[in-house]
């Protein structure tokens, strides 16, 4: 609607310019005056006269100085010049504008006063935000150390696990353990419920320390058959080669350099991280698929991972 | 941090801080007031306690009229600060009222921009800044007059195009040529309405021995004064002291003797043009012969002063729209342009 308006108003101003315009070409023939005799009193260019007559706006400079040269002119010819007067106001909003082109490199965002005032209210808001999250959070950090003293006192339990050497034992700790873990409660308990549903990662971390002590003092094959999903990585050296490899429990597996011509075998947790020095010497198979690691190479060494969580099986499943 | 909180509830304004007339103007609202810069102080008997009467019209009518314990000053003098103390008031009590409307609780504090003459010393400008801020002014900038009044009047002053403003105030006149928003050249002499109203009561004393008052001689000058001689004669009624008989009497004076009255601080003006002109640079002369200069302030509305400017110099004159108000509304568009390009565009400091 203003937009409307505006329009309008400057076409409106547009038709009195013109009448203006035509009005003082009018008077000038009738008082037998050339374009150049009002040119040489006014001071100003014949050329400006001329374009001023036929209000072509293209050839005249900013409108200050054409509403300046009109009342001098519409005076000298002795025209009334009140027709300007209703041009003047609207005009002068026009005329007040500047384009700063020189000043782009100090151009920063307005600072417009809503601007500000949003600033401010979202500052307080955040504020807020964080004094309300700080009150609610007080309580829960007396939950935490509470679960985390039962935590402390579970793993005291395992630690005293080897002296015991028995399964069942082991079977409890290992539940009571994932119990205690807070994420996943009900499926670790699950897992040591029915030990042979493909158990959750959470019971798989805690497992191989207690797993290998059992080894080592009682050195019984059952031990070994216990249900934790594994998979096998096989690697043949072709070259001599320096070789870290590690399981997802963090078990590091190898850990050496190993001559030419050798060929071994490990099982752990996959994904597995293994470090090859001399990478191209080396073929790598897991559970019984050769692992293609060209695209790790760097320098000669290769850093990557093998398998994913899925790939464990349990040894029985074989 | 609280004068910051204080400015959401104020105003941005730019005040032409003039010997004669103070102007306001208010960001998205215009010009607010246009008041006499005359401030009237009342002493109060047996003591040395002061207070302030009256500030901006009601000042003015006390001027010259006033009883023993009260006197009508005018602060600012060849614009610039002639008594520090009651121009800071001054400025308080237009700020206040500027912002009666707004927010009553706290005092304002507004961001400022003031117009100073580029004439001004750094002297003279600091205590013009320091007097905002002792007004309760949050944030001071000081902008040069004639740049204020060619922003004002519309002038294309960020093109390169030499552009000359002629800006005659109440206590100084103010010639610049500018270009590429900066000011090429510029000059202030201490020649304004001022200087017209004294001429033109040393004329009235001189031939006819009679003694007119200020008011009076600035009634006399905006009714009937003129800067180049016209077919139409004029005449105007004045009464004043005859100096001799020490009665009022009454007289007329017409046209051509203000006209002659004036010849004085008319060809100080001139003159001071036309040195202007001489140490122009030819490139900005010549775009100034093409579309000429261009008149504000108070001074432009005197009655064929363009005319006499155009036989003197043979140069377009123009005067601007609303003269009066163009440092104001200029300093007031000076502030937006800060805004939007960053602060060092015009500020002075």
């Amino acid at each position: 609607m203003n937009e409307e308006q505006k329009q309008l108003s400057e076409e409106d101003e547009q038709s009195v310019l013109e009448q203006f315009c035509s009005q003082l070409k009018v008077a000038r023939e009738t008082k037998g005056l050339t374009i150049k005799s009002v040119a040489t009193d006014l001071r100003l260019n014949s050329e400006l006269i001329q374009a001023l007559e036929n209000n072509d706006m293209d050839k005249l400079p900013s409108k200050i100085f054409v509403m300046g040269y009109l009342r001098s002119y519409a005076r000298y010819l002795g025209v009334d010049e009140s027709g300007l007067k209703q041009l003047d106001l609207s005009e002068l909003h026009q005329t007040v504008d500047m384009k700063a082109s020189f000043s782009e490199k100090t151009e920063k965002t307005s600072k417009a006063f809503s601007i500000r005032i949003m600033t401010y209210l979202v500052t307080i808001g955040m504020v807020a935000l964080l004094a309300v999250w700080w009150i609610s959070k007080q309580p829960s950090l007396t939950e935490i150390s509470s679960v985390e003293s039962y935590l402390s006192h579970d793993t005291d339990n395992a630690l005293n696990l080897p002296d015991k050497t028995t399964e069942s034992v082991i079977e409890l700790n290992s539940s009571e353990i994932s119990d205690s873990a807070p994420d996943e409660p009900v499926t670790a308990s699950g897992a040591a419920i029915e030990p042979t549903v493909t158990p959750e990662k959470d019971v798989i971390e805690t497992e191989p320390t207690v797993y290998e002590t059992v080894v080592s003092e009682n050195n019984s094959p059952e031990v070994i058959a216990e249900p934790v999903a594994q998979s096998e990585l096989n690697i043949t050296y072709l070259e001599d080669s320096w070789t870290e490899v590690s399981d997802a429990s963090g078990d590091r597996l190898l850990y050496g350099l190993y001559k030419k011509g050798r060929e071994v075998t490990v099982q752990g947790v996959a994904p597995f991280s293994l470090f090859f020095g001399y990478a191209s010497g080396v073929v790598v198979t897991h559970n019984e698929e050769q692992f293609d690691h060209a695209a790790f190479h760097r320098n000669g060494m290769a850093r990557f991972k093998v398998g994913t969580a899925e790939d464990n099986h349990l040894p029985n499943e074989h | 941090m609280f004068g910051r909180f204080r400015g959401f509830f104020s105003y941005d304004i730019s005040i032409d801080l003039g010997t004669a007339n103070t102007l306001v103007y208010v960001r998205g609202e215009g010009i607010v007031l246009d008041e006499p810069s005359v401030v009237a102080i009342r002493k109060e008997k047996g003591s040395d306690n002061k207070s302030i009467a009256a500030v901006g019209t009601d000042a003015k009518m006390m001027l010259g009229r006033t009883p023993g314990n009260i006197t009508a000053i005018r602060p600012m003098k060849d614009g610039v600060i002639a008594d520090f103390t009651i121009t800071e008031k001054m400025l308080q009590h237009f700020i206040r009222k500027v912002h009666e409307n707004k927010f009553k609780f706290l005092s304002p504090s507004p961001r400022v921009l003031i117009c100073v003459p580029c004439g001004a010393t750094q002297v003279e400008r600091r205590a013009i800044k320091e007097s905002a801020d002792g007004a309760g002014a949050r944030e001071v900038y000081l902008i040069e007059e004639p740049m204020a009044a060619a922003i004002g009047a519309g002038m294309p002053i960020s093109e390169a195009w030499g552009s000359m403003v002629l800006d005659i105030g109440g206590g100084t006149t103010e010639i610049a040529i500018l270009s590429l928003n900066g000011i090429v050249y510029s000059n202030s002499v201490r020649i304004g309405g001022d200087r017209f109203d004294e001429a033109i009561i040393a004329y009235v004393r001189r031939n006819y021995g009679t003694l007119i008052g200020e008011a009076t001689a600035e009634r006399i000058k905006h009714e009937i004064g003129s800067a180049y001689p016209s077919a139409e004669v004029r005449e105007i009624e004045v009464r004043g002291r005859n100096l001799a008989e020490g009665i009022p009497r009454s007289f007329t004076l017409n046209s051509n003797e203000i006209l002659e009255a004036l010849q004085e601080p008319l060809a100080g003006i001139v003159a001071a043009v036309k040195t202007a002109l001489e140490q122009t640079p030819p490139e900005l002369g010549a775009d100034i012969a093409e579309r000429g200069m261009v008149l504000t302030g108070g001074g432009a509305l005197l009655c064929d002063l363009d005319r006499l400017l155009v036989e003197e110099t043979g140069l377009p004159v123009i005067i601007a729209e609303d003269p009066l108000t163009c440092v104001a509304r200029g300093g007031g568009r000076a502030l937006e342009i800060m805004d939007e390009h960053g602060g060092d565009l015009f500020s002075l400091e």
